[in-house]
């Protein structure tokens, strides 16, 4: 807290300081020029750059009463700018009509003497105020007007031309101020600059000023008139509120009557004078062939970048003008009319741009050579104002180092190549493609393969084939592999070819070979049927065999006794047997077997 | 016996060739006779001529193709989209048709609804535009027949089993794709529809019941079931609602 209240002090210490330092001006003004007879004229005397400074006594005036109203001090800090005054405030009272002065004052400060200039009161009598200003005949003329000046009378055609319009403003409460607006036949016109505001004092009395300013070019030799400039702003005026009721003399005491004042808006449009200008046309002695219209007094530049550089590579060409004159209506120098060699270099198309403070070219430009060795030099043209003559300004030539292209880097040189050159990008139409010509082939509607029955059938052949052949593989590997198996399948089959040869030596009677037969033929059937050597073929490895299988055993059993007992006889004791023995022996061999076929 | 039933065969044979080439004969006729229509600016007699193929029986991927023109020329955007779709599943990798079937669905008016299938169901729909469904049953069917066979050598030859086992893995490996494709492209292109005009889908099956959405011609939807006039639908971001049978025609 301690530190802030000193850097406080610190601050107002130093705006002291500053105040101190700034210049003391002494100035006096009255609110009105023109006062009735019986109305009084404010004076002011105010002391600017400082607040110390002890009332001013007036001195006894020809034609006035005076009355001291105190002083008034204003201290202002507008970004960091202090600004003081004091001012003295004084009521004049005119005793006679007729034209008045108040004469100059004069005050000293710091050992100097400053004096303000005397002012003039016109005073009229009472009737003749009456029909005007109730406090003074002043009209709103005076209190608000509009001044269009130019600080030239004669231009040249195309000579850039400064116009002023000034709007004074002089006690009157003024918002919502427009741009002026004014009639210039015969001229180009530019854009306001951002408005001034000052204060001025008029034959004593201070006005506010805002000030637009523009320029102008005339296009159009002669006697020619600008203006007048019309200005549109709204005027704030105070007017009390009726009021009606038992309380209407209360409220109008004056201590009541600022809570009830009122603003009303009017808009008021303000008329300058008009300007007259002698406008000459420019000289034709010493004018250049190629002087293009610029007025004014110009600088112009030309750089060309870079300066080292191969065959085909772009060189930018920059200009740049700047001055004061006719900036938009100049015309860059152009590369082609001032003659430059378009074997040596391909020119593109400028582009151009308008700043505030010049006027800037940038051209790109491609070296078809190598003997391109400078850059020409480039003139501008202008009609100076201030000399009144044709002024010439050249830049360049510029060397230039421009090497060949080697083999490899010809093809490929930007902008020389019609290849390379951007292709328009090709638009295409859009419609149905056309029919087909010839139908293909036709299907059933909804044909699909896997419903065809013909596909159906094949894929059921295929799989049948495929599952023969897969068992037929099989059988045939078991055959090859299985020795049981193989020997059970072939024993019927080998069986009933022994006994059908049997049966035929049973016919011829001869009954050794047929028992022979019948023997081995039940000896190898048992041996393949039971995986088994035929010779290791015994009645008891068979009843053994047999016997842990179903069906009824015992009488195959000694069916098969049977039978190899009677083979035996006949093969070793020649015992002859008769017909229905062989007979029996043969059925008696052929159940055996098929006895076992039908064992699984 | 056997060469009475032979002589039947035959006889059989030679008769259905007949029908069928003289019923051939005159679709084409037809055909060109559509042909000439378009040509001249007829469209909708060039229109009739093809139809009166298709109701004959018959069909191919040019006659769909050249319908779908017709009734694009005739600005039927709904029946054309439907018959470039029927002439995809029999020639999809036309490049006329994807141009003309992509031009139709530039002109289909309406909201393209987001689609909620399954990626599965988008990759057999993609396979769609490169290969018919009877080129993957086919395709199938070769390498199912191959696969029986090199079995069957593998078993009379007595191939090595690196050999047949290398190949039983990648003939089978691809049969069991292709199967699986197939089928999935039968559940995917089943009851596959298209809105030949443009429609209300109905939260009930009457006329009076509040509409769900609207149907512009040349959508597709799926038909879930039919119930007497109506078609219960689903839309592809899975929306379902109920259409007048004469609103759609199935692909």
């Amino acid at each position: 807290m301690k530190k802030i209240s000193i850097l406080l002090i610190l601050i107002f210490y130093m705006g002291t300081v500053i105040v101190c330092a700034e210049d003391i001006n002494f100035r006096v003004t009255v609110d009105r020029n023109v006062v009735a007879l019986g109305s009084s004229v404010q004076l002011t005397l105010t002391v600017e750059g400082t607040q110390h400074f002890d009332p001013i006594k007036l001195p006894e005036l020809d034609g006035f009463d005076s009355r001291y109203l105190g002083p008034s001090s204003r201290l202002s800090i507008v970004n960091g700018r202090s600004s003081a005054s004091i001012s003295f405030i004084f009521n004049l009272y005119p005793t006679r009509t007729g034209d008045l002065e108040i004469p100059a004052f004069y005050i000293k400060y710091e050992e100097k003497e400053y004096k303000t200039d005397p002012i003039k009161i016109k005073v009229v009598d009472q009737a003749g105020a009456e029909t005007g200003d109730p406090q003074g005949a002043i009209s709103l003329s005076d209190k608000i007007f509009l001044v269009l000046t130019s600080s030239k009378s004669q231009v040249y055609l195309g000579e850039k031309m400064p116009i002023h319009i000034r709007l004074f403003v002089s006690g009157l409460p003024v918002r919502n101020i427009q741009y002026p607006e004014f009639a210039h036949e015969g001229f180009m016109v530019e854009d306001y600059l951002e408005p001034k505001k000052s204060q001025r004092v008029v034959n004593g009395v201070a006005y506010d000023i805002i000030e637009f300013t523009t320029f102008v070019y005339p296009t159009q030799t002669g006697s020619l008139t600008i203006g007048p400039a019309k200005e549109v702003c709204d005027i704030l005026s105070k007017s009390r509120s009726s009021r009606s009721g038992g309380f209407g003399d209360i409220f109008d005491d004056d201590f009541f009557a600022g809570f009830f004042e009122t603003y009303n808006t009017r808009s008021h449009t303000v008329e300058s004078n008009p300007l007259r200008i002698e406008v000459i046309p420019l000289p034709q002695e010493g004018r250049p062939e190629n002087f293009s219209g610029a007025v004014g007094d110009f600088q112009f530049d030309l750089t060309v970048s870079p300066k080292r550089i191969k065959v085909g590579d772009p060189l930018t060409v920059k200009m740049r003008i700047s001055g004061q004159g006719n900036l938009k209506d100049v015309i860059m120098p152009s590369l082609k009319d001032q003659g430059i060699d378009e074997t040596s270099f391909k020119i593109y198309e400028p582009q151009i741009k308008q700043k505030d403070d010049g006027k800037e070219l940038e051209q790109v430009v491609i070296p078809r050579s190598d003997k391109a060795s400078k850059f020409p030099a480039i003139q501008f043209n202008f009609f100076d104002v201030n000399d009144k003559r044709y002024v010439t300004k050249t830049q360049g030539p510029i060397a230039l180092a421009v090497e060949k292209l080697s083999e490899s880097e010809k093809m490929h040189v930007v902008g020389l190549s019609q290849d390379s050159m951007p292709q328009a990008q090709e638009q295409l139409g859009r419609d149905v493609v056309f029919i087909k010509n010839l139908p293909g082939k036709f299907y059933p509607v909804g044909f699909a393969l896997y419903k065809s029955k013909l596909v159906l059938f094949g894929i059921f052949l295929m799989v049948g084939i495929w599952t023969l052949l897969f068992f037929i593989y099989r059988f045939t590997h078991k055959l090859r592999t299985d020795e049981k198996f193989a020997r059970r399948l072939i024993a019927p089959r080998k069986a009933k070819k022994q006994l059908a040869h049997a049966r035929i030596l049973m016919g011829q009677s001869r009954q050794k070979e047929y028992y022979d037969t019948l023997f081995k033929m039940l000896q190898d059937y048992l041996g393949n049927k039971f995986h088994m050597s035929p010779g290791s073929i015994t009645t008891e490895k068979i009843e053994n065999f047999i016997l842990s299988r179903k069906g009824n055993p015992d009488a195959v059993i000694s069916k098969i006794r049977e039978v190899f007992e009677q083979s035996e006889m006949v093969r070793f004791a020649a015992i002859d047997l008769d017909q229905d023995k062989m007979q029996d022996c043969y059925r008696k061999a052929q159940e055996i077997i098929d006895y076992f076929e039908r064992l699984k | 016996m056997k060469q009475i039933l032979l002589i039947l065969v035959i006889l059989f044979c030679h008769n259905y060739s007949l029908e069928a080439a003289m019923s051939n004969e005159k679709a084409l006729s037809l055909f060109v006779e559509g042909n000439l229509a378009y040509r001249e600016g007829r469209y909708e007699e060039a229109v009739a001529k093809y139809e009166e193929i298709v109701s004959s029986g018959k069909e191919s991927g040019n006659l769909y193709y050249n319908l779908g023109n017709g009734y694009l020329k005739l600005n039927q955007v709904g029946k054309a989209i439907l018959n470039y779709e029927r002439a995809k599943d029999l020639m999809p990798r036309d490049s006329d048709l994807n141009a003309n079937y992509k031009l139709a669905l530039m002109e289909r008016q309406g909201v393209s609804v987001s689609s909620r299938r399954p990626l599965w169901q988008r990759f057999i729909e993609a396979l769609g535009d490169f290969c018919t469904i009877n080129e993957i049953f086919g395709l199938a069917l070769l390498l199912g027949g191959l696969l029986a066979l090199c079995h069957l050598c593998s078993l009379y030859g007595e191939w090595p089993r690196k050999i047949y086992m290398t190949l039983y893995t990648i003939m089978g490996g691809i049969f069991v794709l292709l199967a699986l494709i197939f089928i999935l492209s039968l559940v995917v292109n089943n009851n596959q529809a298209v809105i030949i005009a443009d429609a209300e889908a109905k939260f009930e099956p009457r006329e009076e019941a509040t509409t769900y959405f609207d149907l512009k011609q040349g959508h597709k939807v799926r038909i879930i079931k039919p119930i007497s006039e109506w078609y219960k639908i689903e839309r592809p971001d899975g929306k379902k609602g109920w259409l007048l049978k004469d609103k759609l025609e199935e692909i």
